[in-house]
């Protein structure tokens, strides 16, 4: 059986999509009341991701907050990507704790991309604890343009 | 006779422009030792000159906007333009003056040092 913590967000989900729908009907926010995923990551313990399609490349971007270059390992294979890494001790020496939400997470995230990519193109950058992840697609994947004789 | 007269008016780019950015919690920590409070938030995505930080009135006020451009061709989306925002009471005796944050890798350090008035302090006992 699997209990987890996400059983509880999926109850409240059903909140969740009412309250969009007053915000679609009135064109107007009502988010007052903050939503419950402003932690790090997934309710599964993964770094939040966007995957973009710009036609010669997908591009993705992961939120990783306080993690620095070295403490993230990327794994790129056909059509399969890996990405994993731990984040640093966070708190200071010396000091007494009040209140930690912060966690140490150490995560591996691994998914089956769209689409084949080169991996011997692709690049990453971090940038105030977003990754960006550009990765070129496979010559055979990408769209061709067909002359007609 | 084509006019057309409708019963209601929707404004449909309303629709599309939120005027407000949705409002996650940061998860953050609180320390505390002799000399200052430290603050540590989460806060991916936000660039320096989007944060802000207002101490009034004992409330410390910690705000960071969070935008994510378009991309076209979004397959997938799990985080979008947010405003992260937090607000603590804060004790007394905070040394306003040397108030100091920084922002590293998306987590912002927030220190907020004690003023002597409120530091522990050994009582030396003289001689009679």
């Amino acid at each position: 059986m699997r209990t987890r913590f996400h059983d509880l967000q999926q109850m409240l989900s059903s909140m969740d999509a009412l309250r969009d729908t007053f915000n679609l009907l009135s064109g107007e926010t009502y988010d007052r009341l903050p939503r419950f995923e402003g932690g790090w990551g997934t309710p599964d313990g993964w770094p939040k991701m966007n995957l973009y399609d710009t036609g010669e490349q997908l591009e993705m971007r992961i939120e990783l907050p306080g993690f620095a270059r070295e403490d993230i390992q990327i794994k790129v294979q056909g059509n399969y990507l890996e990405i994993s890494g731990s984040r640093k001790a966070a708190g200071p020496e010396g000091y007494t704790v009040h209140r930690r939400e912060r966690e140490n997470p150490t995560f591996t995230r691994s998914m089956t991309l769209p689409i084949e990519v080169d991996s011997g193109l692709a690049s990453a950058s971090i940038k105030n604890g977003m990754l960006s992840l550009v990765l070129p697609k496979s010559v055979a994947a990408r769209p061709q343009q067909i002359t007609i004789r | 006779m084509t006019q057309e007269n409708p019963i209601a008016q929707t404004e449909k780019t309303a629709v599309e422009k939120p005027a407000k950015l949705t409002v996650l919690i940061p998860s953050v920590d609180i320390y505390e030792n002799n000399d200052e409070y430290l603050v540590y938030a989460d806060l991916p995505g936000v660039k320096k000159e989007d944060v802000s930080i207002d101490l009034d009135n004992g409330q410390l006020t910690l705000i960071g906007n969070r935008y994510v451009e378009a991309v076209k061709g979004q397959l997938m989306a799990e985080f979008s333009s947010a405003q992260y925002r937090r607000v603590f009471s804060v004790p007394q005796g905070i040394d306003l003056a040397r108030v100091d944050a920084e922002l590293t890798d998306g987590v912002l350090k927030l220190h907020l040092p004690k003023s002597e008035a409120v530091k522990p302090r050994k009582i030396e006992i003289r001689e009679g």
